[in-house]
């Protein structure tokens, strides 16, 4: 996103929010019709299920919906409502984090479908270089299995293309604190999907 | 060693936001080292493919069903926001039109009621009142409020069914004597049972000599004052017209009826009027007997069920 596209976006969403505010509710619309496929794919990606992704990326909406009005605009809007996206999730993974962690015991379980489960056994991942829809689901399942700061902050970066101003803006966390959890989790996603992604660009 | 520092910067070469300084020195080690360089080559490779990667789509009904659960509240939050928010939606113009429609026919229907019929009477109770009074509110009301009405049609029909026969009775006071009083009507009627019928004192002049005094020992007695009276000894002009009005409870309650109220039109000395309640079934047989009393007009008889109680008003007229 160039400088000034992300501007113009800016305003953009400014013009919205302060018609929101004056009781234009078709704004809001606009709004969610902006930004749903971003927030859609940012809750998809942190939470590694599509119905979950359905059900966060709407509950962000809802908040966003019900707060709104006392938006004052210190921020963008678009790094506001990531900030809420971002919690929203967080919440949301403290309680499948918990589940997660009993389910694997029983690897066997065939009710385990549909639970995210990391890939560990090296001679399961397949051998040769896999593209679309298959690769998708090796890179959720490796994101799925990185901590959550790590997560939080791989998504934003590498899959959103967000900047370290925004992600640091969006997270709360040092810079510091970004620079390293970005290269850890990189580390760790490059050693998970060495075998499926192509090398050399 | 220094392998080790150089990948754990490799990441922010990638974002380049290393310092000068750092970037040199990573870029002097890498044209060195071999396995930094791949190291470098498939952290590009993620960080493309995750760039690049396909991600998914968001629902179609995203936002309607976005908009179903915003209004799909707890309802004390739908309740204070109803309090403290004007309401968004319009009202349709069908249901505006149905709500006045209704207001419209409520109020009609209320007006074809019929007006009081007693209401404008002054009236004066004597003696006990309350069970009589009670006895008017349920005829007042029994009249007013016809039970469940279908059409308005139907409902006029059924106020006029409702509505209680009332006939009118003139008795011309001071016309006949007693001895033309029927004495089996007063078997039935002890004596000194009319307490709705006053004291009252009518014309002192009118008529005299009138009594039941075949079978009442008080009457007779009265009578016997009477018939003094004439004589010219004691001049009790009043109790005649007593004897007549009591004469007139004792017919009622004969026929089965009950005097509802008496009362007096504004010329006071001039009327009265005594109210009463009979079944259909008696009032040919009232009628003939008030009728040896006095001077009477009216109708003699009536077309209604017998058991059916009417209500008939009794007008007492004096000649001057």
């Amino acid at each position: 996103m160039s400088m000034n596209e992300y501007e113009r976006n800016s305003t953009k969403d400014d013009v919205l929010v302060k018609a929101f505010q004056e009781g234009d509710m078709a704004a809001f619309d606009q709004l969610v019709i902006r930004h749903k496929e971003s927030i859609f794919n940012l809750c998809y990606w942190f939470l590694g299920d599509y119905q979950d992704a359905n059900d966060y990326a709407q509950e962000t909406f809802i908040k966003v919906y019900r707060s709104l009005k006392r938006f004052r605009g210190e921020a963008a809007f678009s790094t506001w409502l990531y900030r809420i996206a971002v919690n929203t999730c967080k919440n949301r993974l403290k309680s499948v984090e918990h589940r997660y962690k009993q389910k694997t015991i029983s690897l066997d379980n065939p009710d385990c479908e549909g639970v995210v489960l990391e890939v560990r056994d090296e001679s399961q991942k397949p051998n040769g270089v896999l593209e679309g829809k298959q690769l998708m689901l090796h890179i959720r399942e490796a994101i799925n299995g990185l901590p959550r700061d790590q997560k939080t902050v791989i998504v934003l970066r590498d899959i959103q293309g967000l900047s370290y101003e925004e992600i640091i803006r969006i997270t709360g966390l040092p810079l510091g604190t970004v620079k390293s959890k970005i290269a850890r989790a990189r580390q760790e996603l490059r050693r998970k999907l060495r075998s499926v992604i192509k090398d050399g660009v | 060693m220094e392998c080790d520092r150089i990948k754990t910067l490799l990441s922010e070469y990638i974002d380049d936001i290393l310092d000068e300084s750092a970037r040199a020195r990573v870029e002097d080690h890498l044209i060195m080292c071999e396995q930094c360089r791949e190291e470098l080559r498939s952290l590009l490779s993620l960080v493309s493919t995750l760039k690049n990667v396909e991600g998914v789509k968001a629902p179609d009904e995203f936002l309607v069903s976005l908009h179903e659960r915003i209004e799909r509240r707890p309802w004390f939050v739908r309740m204070l926001r109803a309090c403290f928010v004007p309401i968004r939606f319009k009202i349709p113009i069908e249901l505006a039109t149905a709500a006045i429609a209704g207001i419209i026919i409520f109020s009609v229907w209320n007006a074809q009621q019929p007006p009081m019929e007693i209401a404008s009477m002054r009236m004066e109770y004597s003696g006990k009142r309350s069970e009589d009074i009670s006895a008017i509110d349920s005829a007042a009301k029994h009249s007013l409020r016809p039970e469940v009405v279908t059409s308005k049609e139907e409902g006029r029909a059924k106020l006029t069914q409702t509505k209680p026969i009332e006939l009118t009775i003139v008795m011309q006071m001071g016309t006949k004597t007693k001895q033309e009083s029927v004495p089996e009507v007063v078997e039935s009627a002890p004596a000194g049972k009319v307490p709705v019928l006053t004291e009252k004192k009518y014309r002192p002049t009118l008529k005299r000599g009138f009594s039941t005094a075949d079978v009442e020992p008080k009457a007779e007695a009265l009578s016997g004052n009477l018939n003094q009276k004439e004589a010219g000894a004691v001049p009790q002009q009043s109790e005649p017209e007593h004897d007549i009005i009591k004469d007139i409870g004792n017919l009622i309650e004969a026929a089965g009826g009950q005097a509802i109220l008496q009362a007096q039109t504004k010329h006071e000395h001039d009327q009265g009027v005594i109210y009463v309640e009979v079944p259909a079934g008696k009032y040919r047989q009232l009628y003939e007997n008030l009728s040896k009393l006095a001077e009477i007009s009216g109708e003699s008889s009536i077309n209604a069920p017998p058991e059916e109680m009417i209500r008939i008003r009794i007008e007492l007229t004096y000649p001057e």
